[in-house]
């Protein structure tokens, strides 16, 4: 997840939004966060990614992230 | 990819290095339709650039509307440079009291919609939610250095012309709407930074990075007639600097919208599907 977000954000940013919205959203680390756990997590992206590249390609981003977790 | 992006900054520096040399070259040669041309081209550029992330985003998305006020001020700056001409320090128009009106209006116009839509980009990491990595304090401090700054340099020539349109001379407009796009802008260049170091690695920071370059080009651009008299050079001798920042400034510009098309396409339905 890092690694898709990183190619966006760059490293640094995509670890520390993932930090920010796992605490804030399940109230666990990253490293902790369970399969199940993700789909709470990924949707709660949406509106920082919206801002940065727009609301549908948030939601197509989003989406295939969820996919490739479901998969 | 890297090699592109790296294109983007070598780009727009070179082709303002080679216009500068050109200009040097060319010396008293130098004609008002050549830099009238000059002009047109980098303002087209600009405002392609511009242009290409309108398309791309969708309607109520954040960032469009700030590509959009940017390239309305490339826009409004092609439609001066058509009607009036070239503006430089070194060959000051001789306008009508229309055309110095018209071109006063498009001017603040200009700067109007570039001020604000780099306001929109400078604020995006805060609607976002990204962290930029320093405490407000450090923020504001800097912002607030930086205002404090440009306003001991341009303090003196902005009001000058708040006196000069005072007094009723409109074509003080043009100088006083650029002076004052310059203080805002100025203080724009820390979130406008910040972020594209808080994005270093990833593929938004290039546009982030590029427009902070292309302020700090408009900045020098601007500040060209206050380098002359402190070097005690003629604005003649500054022209080649002068055409070079703001050849810089349009096509760092444009490669920041490229920079921002490559970005969006990284996640397009398609490629991510």
């Amino acid at each position: 997840m890092v690694a898709r977000l990183g190619a966006l954000l760059g490293p640094a940013a995509a670890q520390s939004t993932l930090n920010t919205f796992c605490k804030r959203t399940v109230g666990v680390k990253p490293e902790a966060l369970t399969a199940a756990q993700m789909p709470l997590v990924l949707p709660s992206l949406k509106p920082l990614l919206s801002i940065m590249v727009g609301a549908s390609r948030a939601e197509a981003l989003v989406a295939s992230l969820l996919k490739e977790f479901e998969g | 990819m890297k090699r592109t992006r790296s294109l983007y900054l070598v780009f727009p520096l070179g082709a303002a290095a080679l216009v500068a040399l050109g200009y040097a070259l060319l010396g008293d040669r130098v004609t008002l339709p050549l830099l009238t041309l000059e002009n047109l081209m980098a303002f087209a550029a600009a405002s392609l650039g511009s242009a290409v992330v309108v398309r791309r985003l969708g309607r109520g998305d954040y960032l469009r509307t700030a590509w959009a006020l940017m390239g309305a001020c490339y826009a409004l700056l092609f439609v001066d440079a058509l009607l009036f001409g070239a503006s430089t320090v070194a060959r000051p128009r001789v306008l009508s009291d229309t055309g110095v009106l018209v071109s006063g209006a498009l001017t603040v116009g200009a700067n109007l919609a570039t001020v604000v839509g780099l306001l929109w980009v400078g604020r995006a990491w805060r609607v976002a939610g990204l962290q930029l990595g320093v405490s407000r304090g450090v923020l504001w401090g800097s912002v607030l250095t930086v205002l404090a700054l440009s306003l001991a340099v341009l303090g003196e020539p902005l009001l000058q012309h708040v006196r000069a349109l005072g007094a009723g001379h409109f074509d003080a407009l043009p100088g006083l709407g650029s002076a004052l796009g310059d203080v805002v802008a100025a203080s724009l260049l820390v979130p406008l930074l910040l972020t594209a170091i808080s994005l270093r690695g990833g593929a938004l920071a290039w546009p982030w990075g590029l427009l902070t370059a292309g302020i700090v080009a408009w900045l020098g651009f601007d500040g060209i007639e206050l380098l002359g008299t402190a070097l005690g050079a003629s604005p003649a001798t500054m022209l080649p600097v002068e055409e070079g920042l703001r050849v810089a400034a349009c096509l760092l510009q444009l490669t920041a919208g490229l920079a921002q098309r490559d970005a969006l396409d990284l996640v397009s339905p398609l490629s991510s599907a």
